[in-house]
């Protein structure tokens, strides 16, 4: 009888688990409502009255605003540091696992403290590299600030995953005839495919949230969707709908990561927020 | 030889990834501690005449780059006590409970995975003084409303509570991860010993779980370190400088007076700060993967 009892969650642990669930989310609802709202029930005010189902604030975003150009920059920036990390990560990750020397040690030091610097102090110093070499205001120069900044992580992510596949494949590969190079594309890469979908879905959301550095590395000729979005507020009353309806569609490809991404996220005090495989 | 033989084709793999970090890591750091270092703007083309430490002087004699790094200490305490205590009281209480839908777990990180510049922009609708939910909340109590993001003193409490929210799933995630790893065989025989909840906390469970607690925090700090889009959408730093953290401060300074070798310099100083916690962080993890915290 007491595991029965057991087995059910007390009345009172789900009222506390509801009112957490609901503090949780109730900012994200409320954004999703909000860019569904027509402007005038907006003005009406509030969260309490509700003025019908509208997409004039997504076609507003689009047509009057064009959002678009600023939105497909996002995503190719995000798409093209993505692979730059990924692939830099991969050769790295697999690399830092067969190695057996002093330099490998110090490598990976760098590459955590690399990943755990405060872009803020790298900002600057980018910025001034970059004008120099007339990357400034360009997707290609936000790509490689990006990847700078993400690439550690992806080899962080991909280390344990290329530490698992077993050392015999490649020692057959090695008889066979294989270089290390041919090892690495043909067997060891087909292995960790899961691992580096996993590192490029966070390397893509890393790229896709960034706000600061598309602030100050571009922002003129070239601005992303979050700067865009930053753009809406102004001093004299800022037109919410349109602007919640921006947040909605940078949200989507978040939320629907973020399913797949949680059981990855599952933290090991050892790997400091992501734990792969 | 530097490396045997069969290593040696393994220096390839690594190539890529250096060069990144020498061109866009080492390279701008460098070159903007040259910055910090020199008379000449450092943007401006010209010969470049050696400082000393002229920048690093001209900011520690200004008050707001003071005020912006207690600001920072300040808004890294208080977030990284509050959220510390949350995350662990929550991962406690679901952690005696039993195994919730996965859904439930998802839905109580998502704001993790907001982006920052949404969690910013999300609360300053919320703070909106016309026709933010809070505002129509006090209206809707007969109370005048009021803008918090516009006083100088609920400024600061508006940004730590947006960081309340999005943060602590991060902590809690660690802390709950930890606990799932924790030997079930002490509390059984505590439990066998007649420990109730609370001394099996006390004497079991928290001694067990300090090493995570320790990486947890100062992974925090870390992230605190970093903050700067939430802030920069939500006030801007202002008003005045009630909210400018040291990210605002480099920022401002950089590309708004542009003050470059100052800037340089805060820059300069911001890192060694950062690579100082990265690497006692380092040492932390070490030690928790030494106690068996994983």
């Amino acid at each position: 009888m007491t595991t029965l009892a057991q087995n059910k969650i007390p009345l009172f642990s789900k009222a506390i688990i509801a009112i957490l669930l609901a503090l949780q989310i109730a900012p994200v609802v409320m954004i999703i409502q909000t860019a569904f709202k027509t402007p005038r029930s907006l003005l009406e005010s509030g969260m309490f009255t509700w003025g019908g189902w509208t997409a004039s604030n997504f076609h507003r975003l689009f047509v009057e605003q064009s959002l678009a150009p600023d939105l497909l920059n996002s995503i190719l920036i995000a798409c093209g540091s993505m692979i730059l990390s990924v692939a830099c990560g991969a050769l790295m990750a697999f690399a830092l696992t067969r190695w057996q020397s002093n330099v490998k040690k110090h490598l990976l030091t760098t590459l955590l403290i690399a990943r755990l610097l405060p872009p803020v102090a790298l900002a600057l110093p980018l910025f001034l590299v970059l004008k120099e070499f007339m990357l400034h205001d360009t997707i290609s120069g936000l790509v490689l600030a990006h990847t700078a900044l993400n690439f550690p992580l992806a080899t962080w992510i991909l280390m344990p995953f290329m530490d698992a596949v077993p050392r015999v494949l490649e020692e057959a590969a090695s008889l066979d005839g294989a270089s290390r190079v041919q090892t690495f594309s043909h067997v060891v890469l087909p292995v960790t495919k899961p691992g580096i979908v996993v590192a490029a879905l966070f390397c893509f959301l890393m790229s896709w949230n960034d706000f600061l550095f598309s602030l100050i590395l571009a922002g003129s000729q070239v601005k992303t969707a979050p700067l865009t979005l930053n753009g809406y507020v102004t001093g004299f009353g800022t037109e919410w709908g349109p602007l919640c309806a921006g947040a909605c569609i940078l949200l989507l490809p978040v939320f629907a990561l973020s399913f797949k991404l949680h059981q990855h996220m599952i933290a090991s005090p050892t790997q400091g927020g992501v734990k792969g495989a | 030889m530097f490396f045997a033989r069969s290593q040696r084709s393994l220096i390839i793999f690594v190539l890529p990834g250096c060069a990144l970090l020498t061109l866009l890591i080492a390279w701008p750091v460098l070159q903007s501690s040259v910055a910090a270092l020199s008379l000449s703007s450092g943007t401006e083309e010209g010969a470049t005449q050696f400082a000393g430490l002229t920048h690093f002087k001209t900011l520690v004699t200004q008050s707001s780059f003071w005020s912006s790094l207690s600001l920072a200490a300040v808004f890294t305490l208080t977030t990284t006590a509050l959220e510390l205590f949350i995350a662990s009281t929550v991962a406690l209480f679901l952690y005696f409970q039993r195994k919730l839908p996965r859904i439930v777990e998802v839905l109580l990180i998502l704001p993790m995975f907001v982006l920052p510049v949404v969690s910013g922009l999300t609360f300053r609708y919320i703070y909106d003084p016309n026709d933010g939910p809070l505002s129509s909340l006090f209206n809707a109590f007969g109370y005048e409303p009021m803008s918090p993001l516009a006083d100088s003193f609920w400024a600061f409490w508006a940004i730590v509570l947006q960081d309340i929210w999005r943060m602590w799933p991060f902590l809690f995630l660690i802390i709950y991860a930890g606990l799932k790893a924790l030997p079930k065989s002490a509390h059984e025989a505590a439990k066998m010993d007649g420990a109730n909840t609370r001394e099996l906390i006390r004497y079991i469970i928290f001694p067990a779980l300090r090493p995570t607690l320790a990486v947890a925090m100062g992974l925090k700090v870390m992230e605190s370190l970093k903050v700067f889009t939430e802030v920069y959408v939500m006030t801007g730093g202002g008003p005045g400088d009630s909210t400018s953290l040291l990210s605002l401060f480099v920022v401002k300074q950089a590309f708004h007076f542009f003050q470059i070798g100052p800037a340089s310099a805060a820059s300069i100083l911001l890192l060694i700060l950062g690579m100082s916690l990265a690497w006692g962080i380092t040492r932390l993890q070490n030690r928790a993967s030494l106690a068996g915290g994983n």
